[in-house]
């Protein structure tokens, strides 16, 4: 059965959310 | 190079064209030609969309901006998976519905032909021009480094695959892309491993290095118009250039079009929605890594050998200086890169300075050996691109090399296939199937397909030979195409506003362009992600506008989204 918009918004933002925190956390680590 | 290399490139590319054939075996229709009887599994069509987008550029040049320029690119992409979840609900069920070839017919049952020829027409115009830029990226830089003639360099990238393309269509597109996507990923996976093995540090310290210059600052938050890469600039500017790309570019919607069902498009959307920033921070990491790696190994000052060439045959003696100079400072800079690997926190704040210093200040020599290139050649040096070749070339296990190089060439070779599959398209459905000879049976169509095909190949090589002399006219050619990206974009918007009529979507898209034409000449130094914010919003306004002023009910009713 198809996923409904919001399922799918919300499943593509968690993982935006998730490479954008993995990201941060790189530069909060190496870049200071 | 290694017989080795050269024996998994030339296995590859052979086995690449032989089963893309292979598989495309059978197709007797237009349809099957160019949408594969719209019959393709979603995750066919989701390696495809990536491959598509994925050139050798993005291979060589951004691995290469990596190195230089750290991972902050990675935020281009900010704006590309929202970007397809909007698509999956709007464009992607209305144009898979609508039973179309092109994104462009669709254009002419709501507004008329007028709207579908115009963008018709500038899809050709761009796409023609940039297929050419595509392979030229590559061709110049194999030419630079193992000495072919420009044409044979531009024929090894561009003849498997207009033989590919041409006879099997789109399924051979499809299948080809989804094996590049497949070595292009092994490739950089390899690389990124061997790079940890090589690199004598820990990665924890190679990445304390590698921030330490500034390599791994990803977010930029300043708000401004005149840069490309900020989190502004990909959240917003980055949206509506993918959506512009992916909704409405024959190339990309040609792909979708080919799933089984509208939900197998959406589906294969959201493969590039999830996968498509951590594959970019992967491709930046190994430029970063790549930066890391001649800190301990001697890299050379020009990373171009004709460069190298030409500044030792004007001045041997600035030649000599400038490689002096250039290894005293690789030295000092190579000994604070140790001293900051090994040094304790505390002692960490002054190490990083050190380094610091001692990178600007080999920057500094680089920065002079390139103007001495520029004196010697007599046009602008920019050497970005010969970055990860050189490496790749000289510092990678046999194989491993010849893997990489293929995965280049695939890289080139997937998005060259889905350009050229799009144009064929275009031309026969959008122009000669509605212009020329309305009625002829599928197997002229088929005939006239492949025909064109061929021509836009040619056309391709063409425009690739001559784009290493035309210099800063191919920039022209690539800026040209984001102009109406955000236009046709508008278009699409207005297609789906119930009041919008054809005179307003027409007028819309013409009065956007020169909007967008207005902010690059008047403020050239707007970044070009800004203008599809521009067009977008000028061709829908006054799109909308227009359309309140005209009479009468609209012309056409798109298909509905049920």
């Amino acid at each position: 059965m198809a996923a409904s918009f919001r399922t799918v918004l919300i499943r593509v933002l968690a993982a935006e959310l998730l490479a954008w925190a993995f990201l941060a956390l790189i530069q909060y680590r190496y870049n200071s | 190079m290694h017989w080795i290399n050269w024996a998994v490139v030339v296995v590859y590319l052979t086995y690449l064209v032989t089963d893309s054939i292979r598989r495309a075996r059978g197709v007797n229709s237009i349809e099957g030609y160019f949408l594969a009887n719209r019959n393709l599994p979603w995750w066919a069509v989701g390696l495809t969309v990536m491959a598509t987008q994925l050139s050798a550029v993005t291979m060589i040049g951004t691995t290469g901006q990596g190195a230089v320029d750290g991972m902050r690119f990675v935020q281009f992409y900010f704006g590309l998976p929202v970007a397809m979840v909007i698509l999956g609900v709007t464009i992607v069920p209305f144009l898979h519905r609508a039973k179309v070839y092109t994104a462009y017919e669709f254009l002419e049952r709501r507004f008329g032909a007028r709207t579908r020829s115009l963008t018709a027409f500038l899809f050709l115009c761009s796409r023609g021009l940039s297929c050419g830029t595509i392979i030229a990226a590559p061709a110049v830089v194999f030419t630079a480094i193992f000495g072919w003639p420009l044409p044979l360099s531009v024929a090894i990238i561009g003849a498997p695959t207009v033989l590919y393309v041409v006879i099997g269509g789109v399924q051979a597109v499809t299948w080809a892309d989804v094996k590049q996507m497949f070595v292009v990923v092994t490739a950089l996976v390899a690389i990124v491993i061997v790079l940890l093995v090589k690199i004598p540090v820990s990665p924890d310290a190679a990445l304390t290095i590698a921030g330490a210059a500034g390599r791994l600052q990803v977010f930029d938050f300043s708000f401004s118009l005149t840069q490309t890469y900020t989190f502004w600039s990909g959240i917003i500017g980055g949206t509506f250039l993918m959506l512009s790309y992916f909704g409405t570019d024959q190339s990309q919607v040609q792909r979708y079009l080919t799933a089984k069902t509208v939900e197998e498009a959406r589906r294969s959307h959201l493969m590039s929605a999830f996968w498509k920033i951590p594959l970019q921070a992967l491709i930046l990491l190994v430029g970063v890594l790549v930066f890391v790696y001649y800190l301990f190994v001697a890299p050379p000052v020009f990373w171009n050998p004709t460069h190298a060439r030409a500044v030792q045959t004007a001045d041997p003696n600035a030649y000599v200086q400038i490689e002096r100079e250039a290894n005293a400072a690789w030295v000092r800079r190579s000994q604070t890169a140790v001293e900051l690997a090994g040094a304790p926190t505390a002692d960490r704040t002054l190490r990083r300075a050190q380094f610091k210093s001692a990178d600007s200040a080999y920057g500094a020599v680089r920065s002079d050996a390139l103007k001495q290139a520029e004196k010697a050649t007599g046009g602008t040096v920019r050497d970005v691109n010969y970055i990860i070749p050189q490496f790749v070339l000289n510092e990678l296990p046999v194989g491993l090399a010849g893997l990489f190089i293929a995965a280049v060439i695939a890289a080139a070779m997937s998005a060259v296939a889905g350009e050229l599959s799009a144009l064929s398209t275009c031309t026969v459905i959008d122009f000669y199937r509605r212009w020329v000879k309305p009625e002829a049976s599928d197997a002229h169509y088929l005939k006239v397909s492949r025909g064109a095909t061929a021509f836009w190949g040619l056309v391709a090589c063409f425009v690739a030979v001559y784009a290493a002399s035309l210099g800063s006219l191919i920039e022209v050619v690539n800026r040209f195409g984001s102009f109406f990206y955000g236009s046709i974009l508008g278009v699409f918007i207005l297609a789906m506003i119930p009041r919008a009529r054809a005179s307003g979507a027409f007028f819309g898209l013409v009065i956007s362009l020169v909007a967008v034409g207005a902010v690059s000449y008047f403020a050239p130094n707007v970044s070009f992600l800004w203008y599809n914010v521009v067009a977008t919003v000028t061709a829908v306004v006054t799109g909308y506008v227009i359309s309140a002023f005209s009479r009468g009910a609209p012309e056409r009713h798109m298909p509905t989204n049920t």
